[in-house]
């Protein structure tokens, strides 16, 4: 009982430990997007890494989620006569739900393992320690041009999945559900507002943030050899998933009492 | 005036800690470190006066590599001090660091390379950093360099096409393309096969004489030891057991040197 006790001890202090070391990480870098040196270049490499080379995968998760979405909207309100209302109701839970968290999610499973195997390899390889000697603040030259990469490139992607997953609800819609193009449009326009639409998008930007913090965390925190890096980087794929679906909770609390 | 420790005789056991500072380019005054749970160093002392060469020897694990990351501030002490040109480094932060880091060049033992870099970003990093050179200002500094560690031009390789030598060459470039009063070495020629290692050595020995540099160089490779040294210390059970010259250190009848240098595979650093 004891050594039971002990233990749940020992991990709770590991838990708040690592959680003040990640927060500390974060006001760090958010302290340091505001200071010279300006890096533009390494953070443009960030963008076309995080945000454009994750346009397939973020497009096909949305296309098929969407049409998936729409298929079951549509067949649940049949019996009812009002399938014309799933385009409506499909395009209000992607815009506000379905589309930003599962867009960041699955980001967070590319961009957060490929940020902390990416560190982790310079960890064990003593490039961290060479930037410190030469005088480089490790934070500024990483975990700055990534952070500020993911925070933009989130909302970017998911912009357009949302769209991606409405034009993939479309074609469901029109071809299955046999709904007319221009009832399933009318009712999109009907339902959907540009607040549903932009609360959604806010929310990205947290989680931008978390994934960036996260996936530099973590490659900083990894352990010694190829087993650490694998571990930190399954580890920092966990937590950023985890992190969304805690952080968009707590959003989605907030702004439903701004945005009923 | 000569420096003190060159009028010394070989000294055996840590020196007692040493009230700074008498002239030391680099003192540590009985640093102690724990990784893991495990003691690393145990009250080592360490004077090492400008323009020596220094060498560190002693058995794997036994924290060299833990010494040098002292002196240029990536680890802190748990008790003790670390001078570095005159100021006490142990309990500094990263920014109060950085100009220290600056005087310091530090060869590592893979030589860390930027993987994501060519060699010009390599070498140049600094300089790209302080932002004060021209692109071809930066190049032509480098290609300078590069000559110095005697390798052409290669700028625009990147270090998965570099040999082991080569990689270590171009670490070196890096370490010393600021003009560092202090130039540390991790096992340089740890990996890399005698031809090329004589070749490390001599570059050694040609850097400490034309930058002026006080060079610490970390190593189990005894050949390497005594061509570059002027002075040896040897680290054993986290304090510094020896400190003399390349010849003091043959001569001496302590049977756990000569076990280390001799190589050999009994004695009293194995019968624990």
């Amino acid at each position: 009982m004891g050594s039971v006790l002990s233990h749940i001890g020992q991990r709770t202090a590991e838990f708040f430990d690592s959680a003040g070391r990640l927060t500390q990480l974060y006001f760090q870098t958010l302290y340091l997007c505001f200071c010279p040196p300006w890096r533009i270049r390494l953070t443009i490499e960030q963008m076309v890494l995080i945000g454009v080379m994750s346009v397939p995968i973020a497009l096909l998760t949305a296309i098929f989620t969407g049409m998936v979405l729409v298929l079951q909207t549509g067949t649940q309100l049949k019996p009812m006569g009002m399938k014309v209302y799933a385009s409506g109701i499909s395009a209000i839970s992607f815009a506000r739900e379905i589309g930003p968290v599962l867009t960041s999610v699955v980001l967070a499973g590319r961009v957060s393992a490929g940020i902390t195997a990416e560190i982790g390899t310079m960890k064990v390889t003593e490039q961290i320690d060479a930037l410190k000697t030469l005088g480089t603040n490790p934070i500024s030259y990483l975990v700055v041009p990534r952070f500020i990469a993911a925070t933009l490139m989130f909302p970017a992607l998911t912009i357009l999945a949302i769209a991606v997953g409405i034009g993939g609800g479309f074609v469901v819609g029109v071809t299955i559900l046999q709904i007319t193009p221009g009832m399933y449009i009318t009712n999109i326009w009907k339902f959907l507002t540009l607040q549903d639409y932009l609360s959604g998008l806010f929310k990205t930007i947290f989680f931008g943030m978390i994934v960036g913090t996260v996936g530099c965390f973590k490659g900083f925190e990894t352990g010694f050899g190829a087993q650490g890096v694998g571990e930190a980087t399954t580890q920092s794929v966990v937590m950023s998933s985890i992190l969304i679906l805690v952080a968009n909770f707590l959003l989605t609390t907030w702004i439903i009492q701004i945005f009923p | 005036m000569d420096h003190p420790n060159l009028s010394l005789k070989p000294s055996y056991g840590s020196p007692p800690p040493s009230a700074p500072l008498n002239g030391e380019m680099i003192l540590l005054s009985n640093v102690y470190k724990t990784l893991g749970g495990k003691p690393i160093l145990r009250g080592a002392t360490l004077s090492i006066y400008p323009g020596e060469t220094r060498v560190i020897i002693g058995r794997s694990g036994e924290g060299k590599s833990v010494l040098i990351k002292h002196i240029c501030g990536l680890f802190q002490p748990d008790a003790g001090e670390v001078y570095v040109d005159g100021v006490e480094i142990s309990r500094l932060g990263e920014r109060a660091l950085t100009p220290i880091r600056r005087k310091i060049g530090l060869l590592f033992q893979n030589a860390a390379l930027f993987d994501s870099l060519n060699v010009l970003h390599n070498v140049g990093f600094t300089l790209y950093e302080e932002r004060k050179l021209t692109e071809r200002e930066i190049r032509e500094k480098v290609l300078e360099t590069l000559k110095m560690v005697r390798l052409g031009d290669i700028l625009e390789k990147m270090p998965s096409e570099l040999s082991g030598g080569m990689r270590k060459r171009v670490g070196l470039a890096r370490a010393i393309i600021q003009n560092p009063k202090i130039l540390l070495y991790d096992e340089p020629t740890t990996g890399l096969d005698p031809v090329t290692s004589d070749a490390i050595n001599d570059l050694i020995i040609k850097l400490a004489e034309e930058l002026q540099v006080t060079s610490v160089v970390i190593t189990h490779d005894m050949v390497s030891a005594f061509k570059v040294a002027s002075q040896i210390s040897m680290l054993y059970e986290g304090r510094f057991h020896f400190t003399g010259t390349p010849e003091e250190i043959r001569d001496t009848d302590d049977e756990i040197i000569q076990q280390f240098i001799q190589g050999r595979s009994e004695g009293p650093l194995t019968n624990l």
